[in-house]
C-alpha cells in the first residue's frame, strides 16, 4: 500500500525576516522553511520573541519577508503587490487574534457577514453560512448581540466562525486562547482543531502554551529564530 | 464590487451604534453651519437691501461726474449731455438716475425710504414690477418697495415727504430693488428734481439734472471703449454696472466683512472636523488595522472615514438651513436677510468642502496602517 502524501496547502521556503538595521537590529526569521498540508492543524510554539507571531504574519501576508518564498495554494504571497495582498487576505486566509478580535460596534452576525462581504460572497449566501456558522459553533441566540455582550470563549468561537465564512485554505490563529482560563483555552483549540480537519484546510496555531500547542497535529518549536519540529527538538535533547 | 454591501455600510452602523460620541461634533458643527448660513443669509439680504435698485437696472454702464468721486450724492450731470452721450459709438439707449435718502409721513407715522427718479422706459428704470405698473413720463407717481405695504401702503396711497415737495401716487410694486438698505420708492426724473430741491435746496441746479447718467450698450459694443469715449466727451468717470454697485457707501466693505467672517466660521468648521477625525482615528487604529488584516482595502477604510466626518458636517448643514429658514420666516420684512439658492447652494459646498480638508490629514494616516500591528509581540 503507498501511503501518498496530499500536495502542501502552505509551503515556506528560506524565509527570513529582520527588523531594524546595523548593530540594533533583530533577525525574527532565520531561513525557516515549513509545509502545511490541507486538513493539517499545526501548532507553532515558543518564548515570546522567538518569531512566531512573525512567522504568522508573514503567512498572513501582513509582512513581507527579507528572503524566501511563501506558496498559499500554489500562489507566492510574498510575491503580491499591496492591494493583492489585502484580497488575498480577504479571500484566503481566516484570521483569529489574540485579543479585540471582534469588531465592537457590530453584532456576532454582522461581523461574520463583514468578513463575507470583504471576500465578495453575494449577500443571501453570507447570510445563510452567517446562520449555520453560528448555529454549528453553538452560538444560536448570540447572533444579534454586540461583542461586548459575549463572554471570553463566546467571542472566539464568533471570532473562528468568522474565520471560516468565506471559506479560507489558511486559518491563522494567534495566541487565541491567551485572555481564556485553561478549560475554555482548551474548547477553543480543539474546535479550531476539528474545524480544520472536517474543511480539511491548513491551520496555524500560535501558543506558548504547550497545553493549547498539545491539540495540534504536529508541533514546530521557533527559537531564536529557528524552526525546529518536535522530533528534531526531543532528539536534541537527548 | 460583488457583495460588497455589507463592508461598505458598517461607517453607517458605526455611527449609528455610537451616536453618542458623534453628537458631540454634530452638535457643534451645527452651531457652527448654523452661524455661517445665518451671516450668509445677512450678507446676502444687505448686498440686496444696499444695491439691488442698481443690480436690477437694465444700464450697462454708469456716468458720474468727475469730482464726485463715484458717489451718487456727489455726483451732478446735465440733462443736456443726454443727446451728446446717445451719438457715442456703441450705446444703445441714454437714461439718467437720481437718488434722495429722506423720509417720507405714512398715515400718521414715517419711514426712511431712497427715493429714486429715473426716466421712465431709458436704462436705470426698474424693468418690472410685482403688481400695480411703473411711474409714467409726467407723472408725480411712484412704484413702491413690497416692504412698504406693512405700513399700510395700497395702490392708490399717497407718499408724502416729510420735508415738502409734489406728493406721490402708489401705482405699483417693486420688489429687490432695495438702496442703502432702504425700500425704494420710485418715481421720475422730474419728481425726484422737485423732492430733491424740497429736502436739499442747496442741491438745486440752475440746469436740470441728474446724479448719474445710464447707459444701455449695442450688443456687439466694448464696455471699456465706450467708457472711454463717454469720460473724453464729459469729463466724466463712467464705470460699468458691477463697479458702480461696488462704488456704494459701504457696499464693497461690507460684503468683504461678511466674507471674512463666513471664511473664519468655515476654518473653525474645519478645525473641529479635523481634530474630530484625527482623534477618532487615533482612538480606532487597532479597529481599522485589524479590518485592514481581514483584507479591507485602504481606499475603502479611508472612503468609511470620510463618510463618517461628513455625516455630522451633512447633519449640521441640514440643520443650520433649517433654523435660519425658520428665522428667516419669522424676521419682518424688512429685516435684511435672504438665502438665494446659488449662494445656499454654494455655502452647502463649502462646509462639506472644508469637512473633507479637515479629514483630509487623518485619511492619509489611515490609508498608512500597517495591518501587522494586528498581530501581537510582532
Amino acid at each position: 500500500m503507498t501511503d501518498e502524501q496530499p500536495a502542501p496547502a502552505v509551503r515556506l521556503q528560506g524565509v527570513s525576516k529582520t527588523y531594524g538595521r546595523d548593530r540594533t537590529s533583530v533577525a525574527a526569521l532565520r531561513g525557516a522553511s515549513l509545509e502545511i498540508r490541507p486538513g493539517e492543524l499545526i501548532a507553532v510554539a515558543g518564548p515570546s520573541g522567538s518569531g512566531k507571531s512573525t512567522l504568522l504574519a508573514i503567512m498572513g501576508g501582513l509582512l513581507t519577508p527579507d528572503q524566501g518564498t511563501v506558496e498559499v495554494g500554489g500562489t507566492d504571497v510574498t510575491a503580491l503587490p499591496r492591494g493583492a495582498r489585502a484580497r488575498y487576505r480577504a479571500t484566503k486566509v481566516g484570521f483569529v487574534f489574540q485579543s479585540l478580535n471582534l469588531v465592537p460596534f457590530l453584532t456576532a452576525r454582522e461581523n461574520l457577514l463583514l468578513m463575507a462581504s470583504l471576500a465578495g460572497i453575494p449577500g443571501p449566501q453570507a447570510r445563510q453560512r452567517a446562520g449555520a456558522l453560528l448555529a454549528e459553533l453553538n452560538l444560536a441566540g448570540r447572533e444579534r448581540d454586540l461583542p461586548g455582550k459575549l463572554s471570553g470563549g463566546e467571542q472566539q468561537r464568533v471570532a473562528i466562525a468568522r474565520a471560516l465564512i468565506h471559506q479560507p485554505a489558511l486559518l491563522l490563529a494567534d495566541e487565541p486562547t491567551a485572555s481564556l482560563d485553561t478549560e475554555r483555552g482548551l474548547a477553543v483549540t480543539g474546535l479550531l482543531a476539528r474545524q480544520v480537519h472536517e474543511r480539511n484546510i491548513a491551520g496555524v496555531l500560535v501558543t506558548h502554551d504547550l497545553r493549547m500547542a498539545a491539540t495540534a497535529d504536529r508541533i514546530v518549536r521557533v527559537i531564536d529564530g529557528l524552526l525546529t519540529d518536535n522530533e528534531t527538538l526531543n532528539a536534541e535533547v537527548h | 464590487m460583488k457583495g460588497a454591501g455589507f463592508a461598505a455600510s458598517w461607517p453607517v452602523r458605526e455611527l449609528w451604534r455610537r451616536r453618542g460620541r458623534f453628537a458631540g461634533v454634530t452638535v457643534t458643527l451645527t452651531v457652527l453651519c448654523t452661524l455661517a448660513v445665518i451671516l450668509v443669509s445677512l450678507g446676502s439680504g444687505l448686498w440686496a437691501g444696499a444695491t439691488g435698485a442698481l443690480r436690477s437696472s437694465p444700464a450697462d454702464l454708469v456716468v458720474f461726474s468727475r469730482d464726485s468721486l463715484s458717489l451718487f450724492p456727489r455726483s451732478r450731470i446735465a440733462l443736456a449731455a443726454i443727446p451728446q452721450i446717445g451719438r457715442v459709438r456703441g450705446v444703445a439707449a441714454v437714461g439718467a438716475l437720481g437718488t434722495l435718502t429722506t423720509t417720507v409721513a405714512l398715515r400718521g407715522a414715517t419711514a426712511s425710504v431712497a427715493v429714486i427718479g429715473a426716466i421712465p422706459g431709458r436704462p436705470g428704470a426698474p424693468a418690472a414690477v410685482v403688481s400695480g405698473r411703473l411711474p409714467r413720463r409726467g407723472e408725480d407717481s411712484a412704484a413702491v418697495d413690497v416692504a412698504l405695504r406693512a405700513e399700510g401702503v395700497r395702490l392708490g396711497s399717497r407718499i408724502r415727504q416729510a420735508a415738502g415737495g409734489p406728493p406721490l401716487r402708489v401705482v405699483g410694486f417693486v420688489a429687490d430693488q432695495r438702496f442703502e438698505l432702504l425700500p425704494t420708492v420710485w418715481t421720475t426724473l422730474t419728481a425726484w428734481q422737485a423732492l430733491s430741491a424740497a429736502a436739499r435746496p442747496e442741491t438745486r441746479t440752475a440746469a436740470p439734472a441728474a446724479q448719474v447718467l445710464t447707459i444701455r450698450l449695442t450688443p456687439s459694443a466694448d464696455a471699456a471703449t465706450v467708457a472711454r469715449a463717454v469720460d473724453a466727451q464729459l469729463a466724466a468717470t463712467t464705470l460699468t454696472r458691477s463697479q458702480a454697485i461696488l462704488a456704494i457707501p459701504g457696499a464693497a466693505a461690507m460684503r468683504s466683512t461678511i466674507n471674512e467672517l463666513i471664511a473664519a466660521v468655515l476654518l473653525v468648521a474645519a478645525g473641529v472636523t479635523a481634530l474630530f477625525a484625527a482623534l477618532y482615528t487615533a482612538e480606532r487604529r487597532s479597529e481599522l488595522a485589524r479590518l485592514r488584516a481581514l483584507g479591507s482595502s485602504a481606499a475603502r477604510l479611508a472612503a468609511g472615514l470620510l463618510a463618517q466626518a461628513e455625516a455630522p458636517v451633512i447633519i449640521g448643514t441640514a440643520a443650520a438651513y433649517g433654523i435660519t429658514a425658520a428665522l428667516i420666516a419669522a424676521a419682518p420684512p424688512q429685516f435684511p436677510v435672504a438665502l438665494p439658492l446659488t449662494r445656499a447652494l454654494g455655502l452647502a459646498g463649502l462646509i462639506m468642502a472644508a469637512g473633507a480638508a479637515g479629514t483630509g490629514l487623518s485619511l492619509l494616516r489611515v490609508l498608512r496602517i500597517d495591518p501587522a500591528i494586528t498581530v501581537e509581540d510582532l
